[in-house]
């Protein structure tokens, strides 16, 4: 029996968090060690919404999203 | 963590077959759009198939996209901007990590990736080594060349994001004249230069004490009159790269066996002789 996944919050989570980073990355303009981090960051985010979010809904995000 | 956990994802791998059809017809709509709009060669491709994002609404209209075939990519490579043509469905300055085929079958075939791509590529083999046993205690060894060659990183990367200890590249590397050599070095030189074919032949001797290396190297056509010029090239980046000094021979196209294991382009007689 696996125990049960509250998805609905991981997504939440996500969401936030990814909102989080987009901020830090646009502070980071003039700040390479924080704008590249956060890039880095970015692209584990993205392995996160493949893992979750896009299942959340059956995958809500638009086509073209990224 | 639990390390009992049996899936990587406990959500995707245990999706109903409906749900999971329902998730990749989405995704496939997202990649399509995607490589159509950003993509100058992908859009001409599916333009000529008559077939346009709007026109995947079924997992059975993929059946319509046209696939891309390595000669297409190679093909680009030929073409502006130097070196992906109109290929890349990202800005160039996204570009972080090239790798490329092995070249067995032809010219390698380039592979651009963004950072993104490479969490992907790991990801994808995470759900392998997770569903295989793998777990952040394991210490992973991964016997391969470590180069250009684009297999077997992602398996790297994925064992590292696993959490596992990875001990890596244990490949041919062998002493010749009392220096380490690893013929995939030679590879990448010989294959780095512009007017050589594909194709080598390494062989590793021995007479008396003295050992040797002979490298048979094939010229393409159109360089044939550039073979003295290309020959002072190869020794010296051979130089640079391997610290060894080797007997070049540079043959005609087509005149060296050809071969499907790499391996086999690597020979070392010297074992031979000792037995």
């Amino acid at each position: 029996m696996q125990p049960s996944i509250d998805i609905e919050n991981l997504n939440l989570n996500i969401r936030s968090a990814r909102k989080a980073v987009e901020e830090l990355k646009r502070l980071g303009e003039n700040f390479p060690a924080v704008a590249r981090n956060a890039e880095r960051m970015l692209a584990s985010l993205k392995m996160l919404e493949i893992n979750v979010s896009d299942v959340v809904g059956r995958g809500c995000m638009d086509p073209g999203d990224s | 963590m639990n390390y009992h956990q049996p899936y990587w994802n406990p959500i995707l791998e245990t999706l109903p077959p409906e749900a999971l059809r329902q998730l990749q017809l989405k995704k496939f709509q997202r990649i399509f759009h995607w490589a159509y709009t950003h993509s100058k060669f992908h859009r001409a491709l599916y333009r000529s198939a008559g077939v346009a994002p709007e026109d995947i609404r079924a997992l059975e209209d993929i059946r319509r996209v046209p696939t891309v075939e390595k000669s297409m990519m190679r093909q680009i490579q030929g073409k502006d901007p130097y070196p992906y043509g109109d290929a890349l469905c990202v800005p160039l300055d996204e570009v972080t990590v090239f790798r490329q085929t092995s070249g067995t079958t032809g010219q390698p075939v380039y592979q651009p990736d963004t950072w993104q791509d490479w969490e992907w590529w790991a990801e994808c083999w995470c759900y392998i080594l997770w569903s295989q046993g793998y777990r952040p205690s394991d210490r992973v060894f991964i016997p391969f060349g470590y180069n250009v060659f684009v297999a077997f990183w992602a398996g790297h990367y994925a064992a590292e994001k696993l959490g596992c200890e990875v001990v890596g590249r244990s490949d041919d590397i062998t002493k010749v004249k009392g220096v380490l050599l690893a013929p995939s070095a030679i590879e990448e030189v010989v294959r780095g230069i512009k007017g050589l074919g594909d194709e080598y032949e390494v062989v590793v001797d021995k007479t008396g004490d003295a050992e040797t290396i002979r490298l048979r190297v094939e010229v393409l056509p159109e360089a044939q009159d550039q073979c003295t010029l290309i020959q002072s090239e190869l020794q010296d980046q051979l130089r640079l790269k391997t610290n060894l000094r080797y007997d070049l021979e540079i043959c005609g196209c087509g005149t060296l066996p050809r071969y499907e294991v790499k391996a086999k382009r690597f020979k070392d007689l010297r074992s031979k002789k000792t037995e």
